[in-house]
């Protein structure tokens, strides 16, 4: 009986048509691994506005519906463990050329990134996305405020229901995973932000 | 003739009722709400989690088994939270309505630390956990009721921790 009430949940929730409904893309820590890195000794910052934070994104899901979700504010925490991996501080930023401010916390680098998003489903009846991309472009400017390095890079994450039934973010779960996975190799890799 | 939406409108309709129907106030954990007692701050290679579920009519009648990585620590009803403090670790925490985990949160080692995770159980406002901030979570434990369970350490299925590292693989 259980059982039959929790798929009726299950099947209700995601069959629930004409709406925008919430999801979560932030992808689980875990998942974003510093192994084999060694850690910059310095100081970086990072900077996102109070608008892109508050910034409420709705785009495709399944079955005519929605997806909303707000993706500054939920991948911020995916980008300080991405620069926390690599370099010995992270600061977050009120402001993104704050001289002052920059001096006084002896900030190397200030990245910004710029998220976009794009989901769809292939499914008619379900309603979360079964495909799902997360695109960041992302600079990064030295102390004195010049640019130094940028970069954008997508990454991308498809669920089908046997896997999203356990996780009804989970497209953009992976899609963040898969981005941020490959913003951290791209900064390793960057000979202008050691 | 019905459109694929109106389809889908049944068809919720049909499962919306006979979830109402079908929901089950099963009591495998023995779970009461208890008075709340303030924890012990956490020694320094512990960590206190707190799991708190959101106060929503949807699904209200589906008790919500709180499991870490393989044992069931706790069972939350709308409105309810409980705590546990673990060794410093990965530890996966999931919201688990048989016969499937539905919601899940990766708490990663935080030596000493407090964290609070919310679930969120709405139509349209979402299904997922998530951490919150110790401000919220404190005006969440205040208007909500702590809930403990007589039968500990029982075993789940599997262990989530495994199971969801292979979903993200």
């Amino acid at each position: 009986m259980k059982k039959i009430s929790v798929m009726t949940a299950l099947v209700a929730m995601m069959f629930a048509s004409g709406c925008a409904h919430m999801i979560n893309v932030t992808p689980p820590a875990n998942t974003i691994s510093p192994e084999g890195i060694t850690k910059v000794d310095k100081t970086v910052g990072y900077y996102i506005s109070k608008e892109q934070r508050a910034l409420l994104v709705t785009s495709k899901g399944g079955g005519g519906d929605k997806v909303t979700y707000h993706p500054y504010a939920e991948l911020e925490p995916t980008l300080n463990q991405v620069l926390s991996n690599l370099y010995t501080k992270v600061v977050p930023l009120a402001a993104i050329n704050d001289k002052a401010e920059l001096e006084s916390k002896q900030i190397a680098y200030v990245f910004a990134p710029v998220i976009t998003t794009t989901s769809k489903s292939s499914s008619a009846l379900t309603w979360p996305p079964t495909n799902f991309t997360v695109t960041i472009a992302c600079t990064a400017a030295n102390g004195s405020g010049a640019n130094v390095w940028n970069k954008t890079i997508t990454g991308t994450g498809d669920a089908v229901f046997e896997d999203f039934k356990h996780d009804f973010s989970l497209a953009a779960r992976r899609a963040s995973k898969d981005a941020f996975n490959q913003l951290q190799k791209e900064i390793v890799s960057a000979p202008a932000l050691k | 003739m019905m459109s694929l939406r109106d389809i889908r409108r049944c068809i919720f309709a049909v499962c919306a009722l006979s979830l109402a129907l079908s929901a089950q106030a099963g009591d495998t954990y023995k779970v009461k709400e208890v008075p709340y007692v303030e924890p012990q701050a956490p020694g320094p290679d512990e960590t206190l989690i707190y799991v708190l579920r959101e106060k929503s009519s949807f699904a209200a009648l589906q008790k919500f088994a709180i499991i870490d990585n393989d044992t069931v620590v706790g069972v939350l009803k709308p409105g309810n939270f409980t705590y546990i403090t673990v060794p410093s670790a990965q530890h996966e925490i999931v919201g688990y309505v048989s016969p499937s985990p539905l919601v899940h949160y990766r708490v990663m080692p935080s030596q000493g630390k407090t964290l609070y995770l919310l679930i969120k159980v709405g139509y349209t406002t979402g299904l997922f956990m998530e951490p919150i901030d110790e401000a919220q979570a404190k005006t969440l434990i205040a208007a909500f009721q702590k809930t403990d369970i007589e039968i500990k350490g029982k075993k789940a299925k599997m262990n989530y921790k495994d199971y969801y590292d292979r979903l993200f693989q």
